[in-house]
C-alpha cells in the first residue's frame, strides 16, 4: 500500500475519480469491553464526478462508518481517501452529509438551519446568502415554514430542512446517510423521487446509503452491495436503467427485477449471517 | 444525565462508571487533588498560621476527632438514636407512598381528584412545619419519626405514581392477552414495573427524611446526631464539629450508594436515563 | 402537569367518571379543579373551625390563616423578617449561579477537570445541607451569613451538576452535524454545546429554587433571630401558629413564584424547547 499523497495516475483517458477509496480499514475500541472492532475493512471504490453511488448492506456492516471515513468525521485505521486527488484529512466544504436523524439544531428555526453551514464557513457576508438560503428552502417544499422550529415539523420535513442544508452549502459531493430511513414509507415514496430529481437537476455527485434494494436500484447508478462481519464490500453492479426511473415505470421492466432479485439473494445470506453471529 | 420526572423537575443521575482502561489514571488525579488540598490546608492553618486554628482546625486535628468519635460510647447511642428514628420514619412512608402512589397512579378518577394536592403538598417546603410537630408531638422521639414520615413520604408517592402511569400500556395489555389479571397483573407486571421509580423516590425520600430528622434534633430534645454537632458547634469544638459533618456525608452518600445498588439488584433490566423521556 | 394528569394507560377499568374526566375539554378540567379546591377549602374549615375535630393550634382552618395573615402585615413584623429573607435567598442564589455556571461549563469541556470536580460535587450534594448548617453559624455568626451560605450550598450543585449533564450530554450527531459543515472549536462551543446546555441549566435552576429554599427555612429555623424562619419559630413559641401557617404560604408562594419565573425567562431564551404541534 502506498502512502504517498499525490494523486494515482491511471491510464490517460478515463478521468480521475472524485472519490478514490483504497484499501480502507477501520478498527474501533471498544471502551465497555476493551476489545477492538473491525468495522471495515479492505475496502476499494471509486466514484466518478456526477455519479450517485447508492450503498446497499445489512445495519451493522459498517455503511456508515465508511461513509464518514469520507466525510472526514472518522479516521481510517489503514488505507487512504483521496476527494479530488488529495487526502481526506478532516470535513471541508466540498463535502456535505444529510444525516438518518437530521441532525437538526433544535434551538434553529429552519431558516437559520438552512443557513448553518454557511454561517460556520463565514459565508455569510454580503447581500446574496440570504436569496440563496430562501431558494433553497423553496427548493425542498418548505416555503413558509422558515420561522419554525425543528420539533413542530414532521419527520419528512425535517429530512427537507436538512436536504436544504445540504445543498445550500454547495458542496461537490452530497454524503447521505439512510436519509429516508426514519420516514414513514409513504413519505419515503414521495422524496426519494424529488430527491432523484433534485439530483439529477444539480449534477451532484452522491454517496447514498441505504437498507431499502428498491431505493438503491431507483436512485443509484451504481450499486455497492457491502456484507459483514467485517464490513467489505461484496460486490458493485451497474443498474443501467434508464432515467428517469419511478417506481411503476421500472415496475415490469426485466433488468430492474432481476436486479431485485439478484440484491435479494445477496442480502438475504448476509442478513442470516449478521443475526447467526450477534 | 438529566432526565424529566413527575416531580416537575429533572433530576440528574449520576453517570454509569464505564470501565475504561485509563479510570485508574482519574481515580489517581482525583486522590492527588484531594491530598494537595488538605496539605495546604494544613500549611494554612498549623504552619503558616494564617487562619486560626481554633476557627478552623488542620486536617490532622479534624482525623484525630474522628478517631476519637469512632471510639466513643455517646456517639455511638447518638448513632443509633438518629439512625432508629430516620429507618422508622422512612419504614413507614415506603409503605404509605407506595401504597397511596400505586392507587393514584392506577385510577384516573384518584389521578384527577388527589393528585393535584398531592402535588401541591410535594411543592411546599414541609421542613417549615417542624417547629410545630414539636410542639404537637413533644421533643421526643415521635416529633421526628413524623417529621421524617411526613418528609419522605411525597417523594415517595410522586415517583411511584409517575411509575404507574408510565407503565406501558402494551405491557398491561401483555398480561392480559396472557392470562394475568387482577392482582396478579398489579404483581406480575405493575410492581416490577414500578419498583425503579419508586426507589428513586425513596432515593429522595431518605435524603429529605434525613434532613428532617437532623432539623428535628436542632429544634429540640437531647439526643442524636445533629444535636452532637449542634452542640460541638456551639461550643466552638470546630474539629469534633467538621468530624461530625464528615460522619454525615458519610451516612447520607452510604445510603445513597445502598439504594442505587439495590435498585440495581432487583431491576438490572432499568436504565436511569430512561426514567422518562428525554427533556 | 395537566399533560400529565391527562395522560397515562387506563390501568383500571375505565369506569364512568373516568371517561367523563379524560373527555373534558381543558377549561372543564380547570372548572372540576376549581371546584375541587374549593371543596377542599370548605371540607377544612368545617372540620376544624366549626366541628373542632382537629385542635385549630395545629391546623388552624383557612379563615384563622388569613386572619394570622392580616395580623402578620399589620403589626409591621412581616415586611422587615420577609425582606432579610428574600435579600438572603436572592444574594445566596445568585453566589450559586455566579460559581456553579462557569464550574459546569469547564466541567463539560475539559475531562480532566470533569474527574476531579465531578465526584467532590457528587459526595457534596448528595449530602442533605442541613449538615453544614452548624459549620456556618459557627463561621459566620448569627446575622444573614448563615442563611446565604445554607441557600448557596443548596443551589450551587444542582445547577452545576446540570450544567455539566447538558455539556456532556450534547447529541454528538448534532456535533457531527457541526464539524461537517466547518464550524471551529469556538464556532462548535457557542453554536452547538452551549444552546444544547441550555434547557439543562434552567432545570438545574428550577431544582435549586426548590433546594434553596428548604435551605433558606433549615437556616433560618435553626439559629436565626430574623427573618421568615424565626418568624415562624416565634409565632409556634407563642402559640399563634395560624401566623405561623401564613408564614409558610408566603414561602411557598415565594417557592413557586420563583420557579415559574424560571419557566418564563426560559420561555424567552429558550423558545424551542416549548412544546409545539407534531
Ligand atoms: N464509535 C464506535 N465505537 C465502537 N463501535 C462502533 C462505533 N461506531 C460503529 N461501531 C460498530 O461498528 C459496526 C458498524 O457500524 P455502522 O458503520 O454504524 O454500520 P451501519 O451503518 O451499516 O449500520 C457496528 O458493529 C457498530 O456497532
Ligand atoms: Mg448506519
Amino acid at each position: 500500500m502506498t502512502t504517498t499523497t499525490e494523486p494515482r495516475h491511471h491510464e490517460a483517458s478515463p478521468p480521475a475519480p472524485l472519490i478514490s477509496v483504497r484499501d480502507l480499514s477501520v478498527t474501533y475500541d471498544v471502551a465497555r469491553t476493551g476489545k477492538r472492532l473491525i468495522a471495515i475493512e479492505g475496502v476499494d471504490l471509486d466514484v466518478h464526478e456526477g455519479e450517485f453511488v447508492t450503498v446497499l448492506g445489512p445495519s451493522g456492516c459498517g455503511k456508515t462508518t465508511f461513509m464518514n471515513v469520507v466525510a472526514g468525521l472518522v479516521k481510517p485505521t489503514t488505507g487512504t481517501v483521496l476527494v479530488d486527488g488529495s487526502p481526506v484529512t478532516g470535513p471541508g466544504p466540498d463535502r456535505a452529509v444529510v444525516f438518518q436523524d437530521y441532525a437538526l439544531l433544535p434551538w434553529r428555526t429552519v431558516f437559520d438551519n438552512v443557513k448553518f453551514g454557511l454561517e460556520m464557513q463565514k459565508a455569510l457576508k454580503g447581500e446574496g446568502w440570504r436569496d440563496r438560503v430562501q431558494e433553497a428552502i423553496e427548493m425542498v417544499g418548505l416555503a413558509g415554514f422558515e420561522s419554525s422550529y425543528p420539533r413542530e415539523l414532521s419527520g419528512g420535513m425535517q429530512q427537507r430542512v436538512g436536504l436544504a442544508r445540504a445543498f445550500v452549502a454547495e458542496p461537490r459531493i452530497l454524503l447521505m446517510d439512510e436519509p429516508l430511513g426514519a420516514v414513514d414509507a409513504l413519505t419515503r415514496e414521495v422524496m426519494r423521487d424529488e430527491i432523484d430529481k433534485l439530483i439529477q437537476k444539480t449534477g451532484k455527485t452522491v454517496l447514498f446509503i441505504t437498507h431499502s434494494i428498491e431505493e438503491a436500484i431507483l436512485l443509484g447508478d451504481r450499486i455497492v452491495v457491502f456484507k459483514s462481519h467485517p464490513g467489505a464490500i461484496k460486490e458493485v453492479i451497474e443498474t443501467g436503467l434508464e432515467r428517469p426511473r419511478s417506481e411503476r415505470s421500472v415496475q415490469h421492466d426485466p433488468r430492474f427485477l432481476e436486479l431485485r432479485d439478484h440484491l435479494w439473494e445477496a442480502l438475504q445470506g448476509e442478513a442470516t449471517a449478521a443475526a447467526v453471529s450477534k | 444525565m438529566s432526565v424529566t420526572s413527575a416531580t416537575g423537575t429533572m433530576r440528574i443521575v449520576r453517570p454509569r462508571r464505564v470501565v475504561r482502561r485509563d479510570e485508574a489514571k482519574w481515580t489517581w488525579l482525583l486522590i492527588g487533588v484531594i491530598a494537595v488540598i488538605l496539605l495546604v490546608w494544613e500549611a494554612a492553618v498549623s504552619w503558616l498560621h494564617l487562619v486560626p486554628e481554633a476557627f478552623l482546625p488542620p486536617p490532622t486535628a479534624v482525623a484525630a476527632s474522628f478517631a476519637q468519635l469512632m471510639v466513643d460510647p455517646e456517639f455511638w447511642s447518638a448513632f443509633a438514636y438518629s439512625l432508629s428514628n430516620v429507618v422508622i420514619g422512612l419504614v413507614l412512608a415506603v409503605v404509605v407512598g407506595v401504597v397511596v402512589g400505586l392507587a393514584v397512579g392506577w385510577s384516573p378518577v384518584l389521578r384527577f381528584t388527589v393528585a393535584p394536592f398531592l402535588w401541591l403538598l410535594y411543592s411546599t417546603p414541609k421542613v417549615a412545619l417542624a417547629p410545630l410537630f414539636i410542639l404537637g408531638l413533644g421533643l421526643g422521639s415521635e416529633s421526628k419519626i413524623a417529621l421524617v414520615f411526613l418528609l419522605a413520604v411525597f417523594p415517595i408517592i410522586l415517583n411511584t405514581m409517575e411509575g404507574a402511569v408510565t407503565v406501558s400500556p402494551s405491557l398491561v395489555n401483555a398480561g392480559r392477552v396472557y392470562g394475568v389479571n387482577g392482582l396478579a397483573l398489579g404483581w406480575k407486571v405493575i410492581f416490577p414495573a414500578t419498583l425503579p421509580y419508586s426507589l428513586s423516590g425513596i432515593q429522595r425520600g431518605a435524603a429529605l427524611g434525613f434532613t428532617g430528622e437532623v432539623l428535628g434534633e436542632f429544634l429540640g430534645g437531647t439526643g442524636g446526631l445533629g444535636h452532637l454537632l449542634e452542640y460541638a458547634a456551639y461550643q466552638f469544638e470546630m474539629a469534633e464539629a467538621i468530624a461530625m459533618v464528615i460522619v454525615m456525608v458519610i451516612i447520607a452518600n452510604l445510603t445513597l450508594l445502598l439504594i442505587s445498588t439495590l435498585r440495581r439488584r432487583l431491576a438490572p433490566w432499568y436504565d436511569d436515563r430512561k426514567i422518562a423521556g428525554a427533556p | 402537569m395537566s399533560t400529565f394528569l391527562a395522560s397515562g394507560p387506563n390501568l383500571g377499568r375505565s369506569g364512568g367518571v373516568g371517561a367523563w374526566l379524560a373527555g373534558l375539554s381543558p377549561a372543564g378540567k380547570a372548572g372540576v379543579l376549581a371546584v375541587e379546591v374549593v371543596v377542599m377549602l370548605v371540607v377544612w374549615q368545617l372540620v376544624v373551625g366549626v366541628f373542632g375535630w382537629i385542635n385549630p393550634v395545629f391546623l388552624p382552618p383557612p379563615t384563622a390563616i388569613w386572619q394570622g395573615f392580616v395580623e402578620l402585615v399589620s403589626s409591621g413584623v412581616l415586611w422587615p423578617n420577609l425582606l432579610i429573607s428574600l435579600q438572603a435567598w436572592l444574594i445566596g442564589f445568585v453566589v450559586a449561579a455566579v460559581i456553579a455556571i462557569p464550574v459546569g461549563l469547564l466541567m463539560g469541556t475539559s475531562l480532566p477537570v470533569d474527574r476531579v470536580v465531578g465526584p467532590i460535587a457528587w459526595t457534596i450534594y448528595a449530602t442533605p445541607s442541613i449538615a453544614y448548617q452548624p459549620l456556618a453559624k459557627a463561621w459566620f455568626g448569627f446575622g444573614i451569613g448563615p442563611v446565604v451560605f445554607l441557600v448557596a450550598i443548596s443551589a450551587l450543585f444542582p445547577i452545576l451538576l446540570n450544567v455539566a449533564a447538558g455539556m456532556r450530554t450534547t447529541n454528538p450527531s448534532i456535533i457531527r452535524a457541526g464539524r461537517v459543515y466547518g464550524a471551529s472549536r469556538t464556532q462548535l462551543y457557542r453554536s452547538v454545546y452551549l444552546p444544547s446546555t441550555v434547557p439543562f441549566l434552567f432545570a438545574g435552576l428550577r431544582q435549586a429554587v426548590v433546594l434553596a429554599t428548604i435551605g433558606m427555612v433549615v437556616a433560618e429555623l435553626s439559629g436565626s433571630a430574623i427573618g421568615m424562619g424565626a418568624l415562624i419559630i416565634k409565632s409556634v413559641n407563642t402559640y399563634q401558629t395560624d401566623q405561623a401557617f401564613a408564614a409558610i404560604a408566603i414561602i411557598v408562594a415565594w417557592s413557586v413564584g420563583m420557579a415559574q419565573l424560571v419557566t418564563l425567562v426560559e420561555r424567552w431564551v429558550a423558545p424551542w424547547t416549548r412544546t409545539g404541534r407534531r
